[in-house]
């Protein structure tokens, strides 16, 4: 083992995530470099004093300060962002339906296709993740796609389809959003 | 005994601010710790403490019980104290006046780490440039995971890994800089994961 590759399993050592094997090897190397060694007992000494420090106790004032910041906000915590986006989110799925039913309406489509609008736009309330809708939604389109041609003009499907993309986008959209929302900064 | 975090986090948004009172009595410690081992200066510590908490109360409805709570909390915690530390560039503070913080006598855990060596400890943690003191606190003083402090700090795992890298052997320099006229580090068992 050369001194650069111990330097890093020293650093893996720390990590913990050093394999017995490795590990071996690298101690074989230190009992034979005495500059790699120097280092990993500094590394094992310094960090051992980091985590010997012991913990501070907050001052005994500082959590009725902040209980009495909290009682003088006067309300309970914001649930705003929550709300907006499941009212945006649930704007965009009866956008999405209109906008099928529309189509619908006017190019005489089947009630399988108005049956696949409405399960794709409920899904999410029965907590179905967005893979599934996404497989979902490429099943229905192909077999609605072979009775198609059939059935009705193909150029609309996709317009409708499109439609339907776009509410999937805004929904993984907003879905990214509430994520990010609990991870604040 | 107790409710657990989710629990107490439910009580808390249904109005009950006990509930929440008991979320602070239960990670008060651990995250006055993580802020003061950031910006290591009493007084900021005590404004950051309060204005991390409050940040945590008002968006207590944005929180998702899929991760750990104090994870969630201590990334709220550091990202403050990162944005503080941003603005003002607080300067360390004197080994000297660091010694008479509060809470900072030495206690009977001290007595395998001495109280002069503690002292040199945390100063060169203080010492250290913020973005490669913070993840160096998160992973040996915190006991975070890689995952979590990626989490965190919002970096990837190989920027993570080589601030720690980095971390250690400056930790390293200057505890043998401030040491040169002291006694030795004695080698101990470092916790290893």
């Amino acid at each position: 083992m050369h001194c650069r590759e111990c330097q890093n399993q020293i650093m893996h050592y720390f990590d913990g995530e050093s394999s017995a094997a490795r590990q071996e090897e690298f101690q074989r190397h230190l009992r034979s470099c005495p500059d790699c060694n120097a280092l990993f007992e500094d590394l094992r000494g310094a960090l051992t004093d980091l985590e010997a420090l012991p913990a501070l106790e907050p001052p005994a004032e500082l959590e009725q300060n902040l209980m009495a910041a909290i009682g003088s906000l006067g309300q309970t915590p914001e649930s705003g962002n929550e709300r907006s986006h499941f009212a945006a989110e649930f704007s965009a799925i009866i956008f999405s339906l209109l906008t099928a039913a529309a189509f619908l309406s006017l190019n005489r489509m089947s009630i399988f296709d108005l049956l696949t609008y409405c399960v794709g736009s409920l899904d999410r309330l029965a907590g179905i993740t967005l893979n599934l809708q996404i497989l979902f939604r490429i099943c229905t389109g192909l077999f609605s796609g072979i009775l198609g041609p059939l059935l009705r003009n193909i150029g609309y499907m996709y317009l409708a389809g499109a439609f339907l993309a776009l509410g999937a986008a805004i929904r993984l959209a907003l879905r990214k959003l509430d994520e990010a929302d609990s991870w604040p900064r | 005994m107790g409710d657990s975090d989710a629990d107490l986090i439910q009580q808390t948004l249904a109005g009950d601010q006990d509930a929440f009172g008991l979320i602070v009595a239960r990670y008060k410690k651990s995250l006055y710790n993580v802020i003061y081992n950031l910006v290591r200066e009493p007084q900021e510590a005590s404004d950051l403490f309060q204005e991390s908490f409050l940040k945590i109360y008002k968006s207590l409805s944005s929180y998702r019980p899929e991760y750990k709570f104090y994870t969630w909390a201590v990334k709220i915690a550091t990202n403050t104290c990162l944005d503080r530390l941003r603005q003002k560039r607080i300067e360390p503070v004197p080994v000297e006046e660091a010694e008479d913080l509060p809470g900072q006598e030495p206690t009977p855990e001290e007595s395998y780490l001495s109280w002069e060596r503690a002292a040199r400890v945390r100063d060169a943690v203080r010492r250290l440039p913020e973005i490669y003191r913070t993840p160096l606190v998160l992973f040996h003083q915190e006991n975070l995971t890689y995952e979590e402090i990626v989490a965190i700090l919002n970096l990837p795992l190989s920027i993570v890994k080589n601030r720690l890298y980095r971390g250690r052997l400056m930790l390293r320099e200057e505890l043998t800089d401030l040491g040169k006229e002291e006694t030795p580090c004695t080698v101990g068992n470092v916790k290893t994961r």
